[in-house]
Order: structure tokens, then C-alpha cells, then sequence
């Protein structure tokens, strides 16, 4: 339960800090003038609101009329996000390498790195549906769609 | 009317309605695999579709909405596991039924409902599309931009998670639609000096990051993946399953209007109107209403086809607002309505007159797919259910692929896929956090809506605050915000009540 609230508390504060940025960004653009709003006022009414509803949140959380439910925890636990991190890394190398790899070949890797991380086994098999996949994903952007190269 | 019969025209034109068929296959076949959603399919399809004409594109997309819809039972029947929300009811009585051994009369039961619900639906919408769409050009800037403001409210209300955190879900995609150029002085807004975002955030990607992406991310902290389904033998009769529909023709038609009227409420997807006619049809076994020799959770065969014609139901529903206010209904409305503005078309009370061919297309095209749905099922079922066979790992990282270079090719640049996975991120702690994901794109897309309207309603009346309340559409989507706001009070006062007894 305290682990919930520090985590809940955590993500409130994050969410002020960017209604914080967004005042903060806005800070020069004027003030309303009879019926021309100018073009920071309807960033810092939606900011304003969204600090608002996270204060409200807290109030409650501090008063004890709302609690974190338990489902609702990020738990930091190697096997909840070992996977997700492993998954989210392969997807950022196949974005920055987009374009600078031809796409087969990239696909391909990703798609070995992505079954391996997901548990298909034994490795052959693993390979064997990557080269599929591949190939289905290489007609349909390459020679159908003309998307990658 | 003779835009309808234009429409009709159109949509029965032979390469039209293969495209119709094709999505309708698409979307059953989405439906099926869980993990797969409408607005996931919709999101990642949005930029294979784009370079078609617009109404040839949206058969497409309104094929693979409806065809979700009916795919989700068949899972829900064959494994306890919907392939969509929408079918968590029809597992109840479906996975009874099919460890009988009757899974061939239970999917076609669902298969028949879905028709029944969804063509029923249709048949209703469109002369209210009709009705509504000549009152909605009287409607003020004033009152769209505070139907937009309830719509995000009814959806972080009815979402299901905490209404304040739905709210702080909507808020956050209302300051992300602002990112970019302002619409009237050419100002640069919350760009932090980056050239890129001087556009703003593309749409397109970032729902693919929202829905598809966290998607695979969330399943992926999920430790059964690599795990195959157990699948059992199908076989069904459709004349019988006809009969058998006929004699529950009371009971769809309840479940045919609790869907169709959730669905016009923003926030009320499929999977509420599928609980609330499964306890309809609870309700009427225990008071005896409904004879039946088997108690609930033994396989009643109505605890199917509620669900699944009311579930089915809601596309018709949920399409009047978006074509006829452009307020979506639900997260795959949503994401219809920003595909309808990327072809440079405003949904909304001028839709009809201004672009009348794609606004009825879409109408007709939503009740034949109820057709080409119930073919593609008939045709198809046997090879969908042999195909949850297929490991959820290949369909996943195949997704991925889809998701990330569906991403780019919405601008075709390497910016847009680096939002797809951005916002996958975002989606993923959102999801695990408990805010509201359909909160968020909904505040993306409507606040560029509620920001124009709100300015334009303000510059018309120099200034003047009180048209908000002058207004008389305006004013009582002030009280239901009011409302909403009150009943989460109420709730919490009851909730204090409680814990202190």
C-alpha cells in the first residue's frame, strides 16, 4: 500500500510539473483581450485543469477517501518489466536504424530479438517463423505499398 | 434521399464492396485473436488506406469495425478469452456451452445475434442520423465546444478506471493538441524550439503508440505469451441457429436497443452494453420469466445472443454523434474521425451537405458490413478458430512491425515512427498507472475542436462568457458535466460512509 501511494504521489508530481511547464512556456504569449483569446490561454486553462484534478487526487489520497488499487501499480519487478524494457529497447533500435539498414534485413533481426525475448522456442523454430513473418511484412511495404526499401 | 440511394450505388459497386468483404474478413479476423483490438487494426490500417479514395478507404476501415464486433465471441466461446472487451460477457454462457460440446450452435448463435443486433441498429440510425443532422447545423460554436467538454467528461466518468485520473488522461491530451502552430495568429505554441513539432503531434502515430504499441508492451509484461490455446471441433447449423433466433427475437430486440442507445453516449464502448443485456437476460431466468433448463454459467444459449446483438448494436449508435456532431462514440469512432479529418474532411453538423458522398457512404457501408460480416463468418470459421492456434508471440512482434512502419508512412519521416513509440510508452505506464488511454486520444483529437469553437464562440460575442450559459444545448451540457461531476461526490461521500461503518 505505501509502495502504491509513493508511486501515486510520484506520478501526481510529474503530472504538476508538467501543468508547471506549460505556464511556464506560455508565460509570453499576452493576456486575453475582450473576445481574442490569446494563443496561451486555452494550453493554461487544459494545464490548469489537469493540475488541478491531480491536486484534487491528492487531497484524497491524503484524506484517506481514495485509495491506489493494487492493480493499478507499476510493481518494479525483473519479471514484470524485463520483458517490456527488452522489447521497448529492440523497438528503438529498429526505429533509429530505419532507413539506414535495408528493411528485410532489419525487419528480420528485430523479428529474431522480438520471438526470442517473447519465449518462442527451441531456436529453429524461432529462425523459421522470423523468415516468414519477414518475408509476409517485406511484399506487403516493399513491393505492395512501396513504404520501406 | 437521393444521396442514399447514390450512397447505396456506391457501396454496392463491385471493387467497393470487395474492400467492404475484405475488411469485414480483417476485422472478424482481429476480433478473433485477443490481444488484437478494433482501434489497434483501425490505427495501424489508417495508413495502408490512405492512399485510396476516401470512400473506398472507409469500407475498408467500417468492414474491420463491424467485423470485430462479431470476431471477439469466437474465442470468448472457444478459450473463456474474448479476442475484444466487447465479448467478456459472452464467455460467461459461451465457454459453458462449447464444454458441452456445443460450440458449434453457441458461435453461431453469436454470429447470428451480431447480424441481428447490428443490422437492427443500422436500420434505426439512419432515419435518426437524418432527424439530428437537420437540427445539428442550428447548433452554436458555444455548444460544440461544450459537447466536446461532456464528451470527455462522460468518457473519463464511464471508462471504468478513477474519474479523476480520466480526467487528468483527457486534460493531458488537450495540452498535447495544442503542441504546434495556433490556428489563428500562426503563433508557435509548446514547441520547446523543436522544428519538428511546429506541426504539432501527428495524430496518426500517435494513436498507433496508444493502442498498438503499449498494446504489445503490456502483453509483454504479461509472463503467458508463448503458451498456445487448447481449440476444440466446431460444426453448426445455420437453419437451426435461424429458428433458435427467432424464438429469442424479444430478448435481441431489449438487447438491440440497450446497445444502440449506449453507443450514442461517448465513453460507453461494447463490452457495457454486452454486461448489461448478459444481466437482462440473468434477471429474466431468475425471476422465471424466461424458462430455461440450465441455471446461468451452465450454457444458456440467450446469454450468448444478448450480448452479442447488443455489443454489435452499438456501431450503429455510436455512429450518429461522430458523422453528425463529430463527437466519437468510442475509442474506434475515434480514431474513424481522425482518419476522416487526414483525408481533409470535417465530421459534424455540415458533414452531410459539404461532403455527402462519403458521409452516406459511410452510413450505408455500416449496414451492409453487418452483411459481409455474417458471410466472411459463415466462410471463415472453421480456419479463425484453427488459427488461435497461431503463438500470441508471432502475432505480437508481427504487430510491432505493422504498428512502427505503419507509423511511418502516415508522413514518411523517421519523426512519426519516433512518436508511434513514444506514445507506446506513454500508453504503457498509463495503462499499468490506471489512466484512461481512450481519455487521452479523445482529448488529442477534440481539442483542436473544443479550442476553435471555444475562441470562435468568444470572438463572435466580443468577449462575452455567458453564451455558455445563454445557450440552451450549451447549458445543459454544462448541468450534465455538472452531473457527472456531482455523482463522482456522491459516490465518494457514500464510499467515506461506508469505510467509517
Amino acid at each position: 500500500m505505501k509502495a502504491g501511494l509513493r508511486q501515486e504521489f510520484s506520478v501526481l508530481l510529474i503530472i504538476l510539473a508538467v501543468a508547471s511547464l506549460v505556464f511556464w512556456e506560455t508565460r509570453h504569449y499576452g493576456e486575453f483581450t475582450g473576445g481574442q483569446i490569446s494563443p496561451g490561454s486555452f494550453p493554461r486553462l487544459a494545464a490548469g485543469m489537469m493540475g488541478v484534478f491531480a491536486v484534487l487526487r491528492a487531497s484524497l489520497l491524503i484524506a484517506g477517501m481514495a485509495r491506489p488499487r493494487v492493480e493499478e501499480r507499476l510493481p518494479f519487478s525483473r519479471d514484470v518489466l524485463a520483458r517490456p524494457v527488452a522489447v521497448a529497447a529492440a523497438m528503438s533500435a529498429f526505429v533509429f536504424l530505419f532507413g539506414t539498414i535495408p528493411f528485410f534485413l532489419l525487419t528480420l533481426l528485430f523479428l529474431i530479438v522480438v520471438f526470442f525475448i517473447f519465449g518462442v522456442r527451441p531456436l529453429t523454430r524461432l529462425f523459421l517463423r522470423a523468415g516468414l513473418v519477414t518475408a509476409v511484412l517485406y511484399v506487403l511495404f516493399s513491393q505492395i505499398l512501396h513504404i520501406a526499401a | 434521399m437521393e444521396h442514399l440511394l447514390s450512397a447505396f450505388g456506391n457501396v454496392l459497386y463491385p471493387t467497393n464492396l470487395a474492400l467492404l468483404f475484405a475488411g469485414s474478413t480483417l476485422g472478424l479476423l482481429v476480433g478473433v485473436l485477443p490481444g488484437l483490438s478494433s482501434p489497434m487494426a483501425l490505427a495501424i490500417l489508417i495508413p495502408v488506406a490512405f492512399g485510396m479514395e476516401p470512400v473506398s478507404a472507409f469500407m475498408i476501415l467500417i468492414g474491420i469495425y463491424v467485423g470485430t464486433k462479431t470476431g471477439g465471441a469466437f474465442s470468448a466461446i472457444m478459450m473463456r478469452t474474448p479476442g475484444t472487451p466487447a465479448a467478456a460477457a459472452t464467455a460467461m454462457e459461451g465457454y459453458p456451452m462449447a464444454q458441452r460440446g456445443e460450440a458449434g450452435r453457441a458461435l453461431s448463435l453469436a454470429i447470428g445475434a451480431s447480424f441481428v443486433g447490428g443490422t437492427l441498429s443500422w436500420l434505426v440510425a439512419i432515419p435518426l442520423v437524418g432527424v439530428i443532422g437537420l437540427y445539428a447545423v442550428r447548433i452554436s460554436s458555444a455548444d460544440l465546444a461544450m459537447i466536446g467538454i461532456l464528451a470527455l467528461a462522460a468518457v473519463s466518468s464511464l471508462s471504468g478506471q478513477d474519474f479523476l485520473k480520466g480526467l487528468m488522461a483527457a486534460a493531458l491530451g488537450l495540452v498535447l493538441s495544442t503542441i504546434g502552430l495556433d490556428e489563428l495568429s500562426g503563433t508557435p505554441r509548446l514547441t520547446m524550439g523543436s522544428y519538428h513539432l511546429l506541426g504539432g503531434i501527428p495524430f496518426l502515430p500517435a494513436i498507433i503508440g496508444l493502442f498498438a504499441v503499449a498494446t504489445v508492451l503490456v502483453d509483454a509484461s504479461d509472463g503467458s505469451i508463448a503458451k498456445p490455446p487448447k481449440v476444440q471441433n466446431t460444426g453448426y447449423t445455420v437453419l437451426q441457429v435461424a429458428k433458435e433466433l427467432w424464438v429469442m427475437r424479444k430478448i435481441l430486440a431489449v438487447a438491440t436497443t440497450i446497445g444502440s442507445l449506449l453507443g450514442v453516449v461517448p465513453g460507453v464502448g461494447s463490452d457495457t452494453a454486452g454486461w448489461l443485456s448478459f444481466a437482462y437476460v440473468k434477471k429474466l431466468i431468475a425471476s422465471g420469466r424466461l424458462k430455461s433448463d440450465r441455471k446461468i454459467g451452465e450454457g444458456v444459449p440467450h446469454g450468448v445472443a444478448a450480448p452479442e446483438a447488443a455489443n454489435n448494436a452499438v456501431t450503429g449508435g455510436a455512429t450518429i454523434p461522430m458523422l453528425t456532431l463529430g463527437i466519437p462514440g468510442d475509442g474506434s469512432t475515434a480514431i474513424m474521425l481522425g482518419a476522416l479529418m487526414l483525408f481533409g474532411l470535417q465530421p459534424g453538423p455540415l458533414f452531410f451537405r459539404e461532403s455527402p458522398d462519403v458521409a452516406y457512404g459511410i452510413l450505408v457501408a455500416l449496414g451492409i458490413a453487418n452483411f459481409t460480416t455474417l458471410l466472411a463468418a459463415l466462410m471463415f470459421t472453421r480456419p479463425f478458430v484453427s488459427i488461435l492456434k497461431v503463438d500470441r508471440a508471432i502475432l505480437l512482434g508481427s504487430v510491432l512491425v505493422l504498428a512502427l512502419v505503419g507509423g511511418y508512412a502516415s508522413s514518411n519521416t523517421g519523426y512519426a515512427m519516433l512518436i508511434a513509440l513514444l506514445f507506446g510508452f506513454l500508453g504503457f505506464f498509463m495503462h499499468h498507472l490506471g489512466y484512461s488511454i481512450p481519455a487521452l486520444a479523445l482529448g488529442l483529437i477534440l481539442g483542436p475542436v473544443i479550442e476553435s469553437n471555444f475562441r470562435r464562440a468568444l470572438l463572435i460575442t466580443r468577449g462575452d462568457f455567458w453564451v455558455f450559459l445563454t445557450s440552451p444545448i450549451s447549458l445543459v451540457c454544462i448541468i450534465l458535466i455538472l452531473a457527472i461531476g456531482g455523482k463522482f461526490c456522491v459516490d465518494l461521500l457514500k464510499k467515506r460512509k461506508f469505510q467509517r461503518l
